[in-house]
């Protein structure tokens, strides 16, 4: 067996420790914003396989299941917007289905005004840019930059107008 | 093996799985040079399970990782067949390539995975009713479902059984 395929199981272990901590009427509730155990050594493993997640802030604890979605995608680097599209998508699964998802490359021009956001954090994967993945109940986004799937992804309840998003509470 | 450990620990929490490496091998010592989806399909398909509302998440993440193919069509419709199995055959169940155009309006989910093979990223959904749109590309090697459906044109209307 590869030590890649050592170090993945390691992963996923400790997502599992982590994630069975948080029920998921619970996963609203606060978290510490400073990773508890079983999550710093996840983020140690990952940080091992070029994964690194710089967290901003959180109420909620998905940061286990986000970098999983980041360490599934390094293993192929060649799909930037498959790997965008499945940061939004599990990012708002993991959020329990009641708050609006933005995912946008780290360093694009963008400007938001953004009510409660619960989850806001940086995914570093090797082989593909910084992606942003803000968590957040309503507000205004606005993409000043390319618009391609490559570079945002984003789903809730909103109402686009072009490069401009509003989005709606749950 | 410490992989091996790690999931015979995931049943309890139902969460993420990265497939058994039994068709890397196989993929590697195929011998002749590798075709496209060869190369792709080297590694097997890793599953992370964000959702699952009853539909025995574990199972289809386990099975899904399992499959072993290097055709990207029967991949998908192989994937969509194991999750509604796992799942009870009691669910609808669509996949669909992440990197196409879709609109999700399913109702009373049940499951959302992530599911990668190769280089694709594929949204999985088991839900009971609602619809799916596909914006993109139809061919099979982007989008499969099972279950209950009515389909118009690139719009599936899924009921319950």
């Amino acid at each position: 067996m590869s030590p890649i395929r050592t170090r993945i199981g390691a992963v996923v272990v400790s997502a599992v420790a982590a994630a069975g901590v948080l029920a998921p009427a619970q996963a609203a509730t606060a978290e510490p914003a400073a990773p508890a155990a079983p999550a710093s050594q996840t983020a140690a493993q990952a940080q091992a396989m070029g994964v690194k997640i710089d967290l901003a802030s959180a109420t909620i604890g998905i940061t286990s299941r986000i970098y999983d979605i980041a360490v599934a995608a390094i293993e192929r680097s060649q799909n930037r917007s498959g790997y965008v599209k499945s940061l939004m998508e599990g990012a708002f699964y993991d959020a329990g289905q009641t708050y609006n998802v933005m995912v946008v490359k780290a360093d694009h021009p963008y400007s938001y005004d953004l009510d409660n956001i619960v989850y806001d954090a940086t995914v570093h994967a090797s082989g593909y840019p910084a992606f942003r993945v803000l968590v957040f109940d309503s507000g205004v986004f606005t993409n000043e930059g390319d618009g391609g799937w490559i570079n945002w992804a984003f789903r809730g309840v909103f109402d686009r107008d072009g490069m401009t998003v509003h989005f709606r509470e749950f | 093996m410490r992989f091996r450990k790690a999931l015979a620990v995931a049943p309890l929490a139902a969460i993420a799985l990265v497939g058994a490496p039994a068709g890397a091998a196989q993929a590697e010592t195929a011998g002749t040079a590798p075709s496209a989806a060869a190369v792709q399909a080297a590694d097997s398909p890793a599953v992370t399970v964000h959702l699952d509302d009853g539909a025995n998440g574990f199972q289809v993440g386990r099975a899904i990782s399992a499959i072993d193919e290097d055709n990207r069509g029967e991949f998908v419709r192989r994937a969509v067949d194991e999750a509604f199995q796992a799942s009870g055959g009691r669910y609808n169940v669509i996949m669909m390539n992440l990197s196409q155009g879709y609109e999700e309006r399913l109702e009373a989910k049940r499951l959302y995975a992530n599911v990668r093979w190769g280089s694709i990223n594929y949204g999985l959904w088991i839900a009971e009713a609602g619809e799916f749109t596909n914006t993109g590309d139809g061919g099979y090697i982007n989008w499969a479902m099972k279950g209950w459906f009515d389909r118009d044109g690139m719009t599936v209307r899924f009921h319950r059984p």
